[in-house]
């Protein structure tokens, strides 16, 4: 499943390289280019470029023969570092088998996205000699490789994925976690063992169902119960197993949870068939049992199928590198972050994110906040200065002298708030929760009274009665409202880029009353948007200038005048004296022109140009004019402020200084009391929680890492992500930013779904009440358990899917 | 009458053979992956064009 679908256009192999040129398209990725004569065909950037090379020597260009291929460029590609491989105790966890011939180990690879991508990855025996085989698993966008460390080490297996666009994503927490057996497992097998008693137990109970009756042949009847009776033997003890554990949990801390009657209604339909069928006196009840326990681990199990390629639980371990390195006084060292103490001094590259608070211990760099404040901003930064764990580091290497541990971080403390030690598995809906407190008591109580009046009256019904209630009364079809309710409306939403945790948050979406939205990169597009340049015309000769120029700085403001700027046919200058000064500009000599762009310090602008321009422009010593650009409102962001307005309370949070104040209040409507700025992750996560304290149930709107608190707290924590690669902090749904028009209409479909589940719980009901009233007569067949159960649960299960497959055609 | 209990024993053995083939065919984790061999089937196997080429 592919989150965002392809959009860009895809050249083909190297018969197309006439097309190419005209075009000026890279032949890897397919991102518009400069052409280049000297080699065909062209290319964005040099990791494309290295990467077509690769295939080419091998002869694995079939690979661009694949139409309809989104493929990732590498321009922005940033350098991974894969040294920390090379530990020995880092490679054992990572690993999953080892020997001196072959080790096997799997990766995640985020930009795996289409068949190419399976076909290239497949391949990697034929790119090195030390790779025995490589699958690739699509959906959870994972590679299992078998290799062998004597020809190619773990290191350089991590730089060959790199190196071709699939850089590994490796994290030790999940590595660890993939050793020990899916336990999902166990759920497919018990269901293939109470589907297999349900359907052989029917077929030796339907000669009873016809009339054979033991007077005809007792002999055949026996035979056909013991059957049943062994068949039964494996359901209680082994499908049912989970329920008993819960049922008995929930028991010891009086919590009076649905599992109860469930356990009890299985026991007594057991008992009381292998009672019927040791003493001869009826055939029992087994086809009942096998059935609606297939029926209630298939809703089980149709609620646990959840999005296993996307991760709702990451926190701020996912984003730091596993490990780094360490200055010391004998020289590098590779160590993992959580060994990393107060006085420690490491070493950052290009790229790197810095693991903890420090201070600069070298001349100067610059770092990118944006993964803490969603701000892409470069920071210059001076020896001496401090610097905040979650910063990219821009520039060359360097040193940081750490003042706190990794956890001790000013970013990473937020990890220590309760908040984030709340229970994660207790995925219980409130609803059922509720229902199945009162359910349980009236079912005993229903019961107890049977037992009391037959007892009175006829003893030799009292106990063919009071167990009758207790088969008849299993919340089998309560039970499975939930799941398939819920679990379609998850599927339905997933299918449509609004991915939700699970069940229990589809729930919570219908409680919400209050509001509260993050801003920079929320409401806000993270993108730079609507530039426009204002000046002296500018000759083509000067547009080429100003291209080749920004088209070799990473910096975001160069690529908006990169991309403000581009056209087809650019001519590629020779290019002398290139300079990025931080926080100033570029500088360089084109095709023997002095050209400047950048800020108003560094370029004499006249007086009014000053204030309305963002980044000036000079030629030749000559002040051309003025590109102005500003983010923009994410499309859907208003109208779906509009409504949270009519659902609650909405407030703005932002970390950001509040210079944007009015427009923003007068854009979304919303009073400047309502809006709070410089809040800093930890101030987000306070705010919600006063906000509960008022008894509030809030819906938090976020993007980042400095969101992560806020959205931990929130009743239902919702993230915008731009890119499926990127990460996400954790939350309870995830929306994929295109989509953010639309999610006014899904969050009103989440809410309508809960109405459907009432309406089953009806439904529900009214079996039971049926099965109650020939079960307190004593008069409960197994035939009329037989085709009543099934049918209450098949029409729940029904009335489920078909009713939110319906409501959601419009969506 | 009775030689319906020998239908019963042969069917239960057949179902018991199909119980078996899915737990088999669960744990060699037939069912971990359904979307990818959709895709790998359609690749070609390697082209000859390619093998004289590396040889």
């Amino acid at each position: 499943m592919t989150l965002y679908p392809p959009e860009q256009q895809v050249i083909s192999n190297e018969k197309n390289a006439s097309t190419i040129i005209a075009q000026a398209r890279c032949a890897h990725c397919g991102e518009p280019c400069l052409p280049n004569e000297e080699q065909t065909p062209a290319f964005c950037c040099d990791g494309c470029q290295t990467v077509y090379q690769i295939l080419d020597e091998n002869n694995l260009c079939d690979y661009y023969s694949s139409a309809d291929l989104a493929l990732t460029s590498l321009k922005d590609k940033e350098n991974l570092h894969f040294e920390y491989l090379d530990d020995d105790d880092l490679q054992n966890q990572i690993l999953f088998f080892r020997s001196p011939n072959i080790s096997r180990v799997r990766f995640d690879l985020p930009t795996i996205h289409c068949a190419a991508c399976i076909w290239l990855l497949e391949n990697l025996p034929r790119l090195h000699e030390g790779i025995m085989s490589a699958t690739v698993h699509f959906i959870e966008k994972e590679i299992h490789i078998s290799f062998n460390e004597s020809i190619i080490s773990l290191r350089q297996l991590a730089e060959l994925l790199d190196k071709i666009g699939y850089p590994p994503l490796i994290r030790l927490d999940k590595a660890q976690k993939k050793q020990s057996s899916s336990p999902s497992n166990d759920l497919i097998y018990q269901i293939g063992v109470a589907g297999f008693a349900f359907g052989n137990s029917m077929l030796f109970s339907f000669p009873e169902y016809l009339g054979l009756t033991k007077d005809s042949d007792p002999f055949i009847v026996q035979i056909l119960g013991y059957l049943n009776l062994s068949l039964g033997i494996p359901v209680l003890f082994y499908s049912a197993r989970e329920y008993f554990i819960s049922a008995w949990k929930g028991l010891k801390i009086r919590d009076y949870n649905l599992d109860i009657p469930i356990v009890v209604g299985a026991t007594t339909l057991f008992v009381r068939s292998a009672y019927e069928i040791i003493s001869q006196t009826g055939s029992g009840y087994m086809d009942s049992l096998a059935g609606f326990l297939f029926f209630l681990l298939a809703g089980k199990w149709f609620q646990e199928r959840t999005y296993k390629q996307i991760a709702f639980d990451r926190d701020y371990q996912s984003y730091f590198p596993i490990a780094t390195t360490k200055i010391t006084a004998e020289g590098f060292e590779n160590i993992s972050l959580p060994k990393l103490k107060k006085g420690d001094e490491i070493l950052v590259k290009n790229g790197d994110l810095i693991p903890a608070d420090g201070r600069l211990n070298c001349a100067s760099t610059s770092i990118n906040y944006s993964f803490v404040s969603g701000e892409a901003a470069l920071i210059p930064v001076i020896n001496g200065e401090k610097v905040y764990a979650g910063g990219k580091w821009h520039g060359q290497e360097g040193s940081v002298l750490l003042r706190e541990s990794v956890s001790q971080s000013y970013l990473t403390q937020l990890w220590n708030d309760p908040a984030f030690q709340k229970e994660e598995n207790n995925v219980r809906v409130q609803l059922t929760g509720q229902i199945s407190k009162y359910f349980t008591f009236t079912i005993f109580t229903i019961a107890i009274l049977t037992l009391i009046y037959w007892y009175s009256t006829d003893k030799s019904i009292a106990l063919n009665a009071f167990t009758a209630v207790l088969i008849v009364a299993c919340p089998c079809a309560v039970a499975l409202s939930v799941p398939f309710t819920y679990g379609n409306v998850l599927r339905i939403l997933g299918k449509k880029h609004f991915f939700i945790k699970n069940v229990a948050a589809v729930e919570a979406i219908s409680n919400i009353d209050t509001f509260v939205f993050d801003k920079t990169g929320t409401i806000t597009s993270s993108q730079i948007q609507q530039s426009r340049y204002e000046g002296k015309p500018l000759s083509p000769n000067e547009i080429d200038l100003i291209i080749n120029l920004t088209a070799s700085s990473t910096h975001p403001v160069s690529k908006t005048i990169y991309d403000y700027f581009f056209k087809s046919n650019v001519e590629k200058l020779q290019i002398t004296a290139w300079e990025e000064e931080i926080g100033k500009g570029l500088k360089a000599v084109i095709d023997s022109h002095q050209i400047l762009i950048g800020s108003a310090q560094w370029i004499h602008v006249p007086g009014e140009d000053r204030e309305k321009g963002n980044v000036f422009i000079e030629i030749d010593g000559n002040y051309m004019g003025y590109l102005s650009y500003k983010r923009t409102w994410r499309e859907g962001a208003a109208p779906f402020m509009e409504w949270a307005k009519s659902k609650g309370e909405t407030y703005i949070l932002s970390g950001d200084n509040d210079n944007e104040k009015e427009k923003l209040s007068q854009y979304f409507n919303i009073p400047i009391e309502n809006m709070y700025f410089k809040q800093t992750p930890t101030d987000k996560l306070a705010f919600i929680k006063t906000l509960q304290l008022k008894g509030r149930k809030v819906f938090m709107l976020g993007d980042g890492l400095n969101d992560a608190g806020a959205l931990r707290q929130a009743n239902f924590g919702m993230v915008i992500s731009e890119n499926q690669n990127n990460f996400t902090p954790a939350s309870d749904a995830i929306l994929a930013a295109s989509k953010l028009d639309k999610l006014t209409g899904y969050l009103m479909y989440a809410i309508k779904s809960k109405k459907l589940v009432y309406l089953a719980y009806g439904f529900a009901l009214i079996y039971n009440a049926i099965g109650l009233y020939f079960a307190v007569q004593g008069a409960l067949s197994p035939v009329v358990a037989a085709i009543l159960m099934p049918t209450s649960s098949i029409t729940v299960v029904i009335w489920g899917l078909s009713t939110t497959t319906y409501f959601a055609r419009k969506l | 009458m009775r030689i319906i209990l020998v239908l019963i024993f042969l069917s239960l053995i057949l179902a018991l053979f199909f119980l078996a083939a899915f737990f088999w065919a669960v744990k060699n984790g037939q069912y971990e992956d359904d979307h990818t061999p959709s895709i790998r089937m359609l690749w070609e196997d390697q082209k000859p064009k390619d093998l004289s080429q590396e040889e």
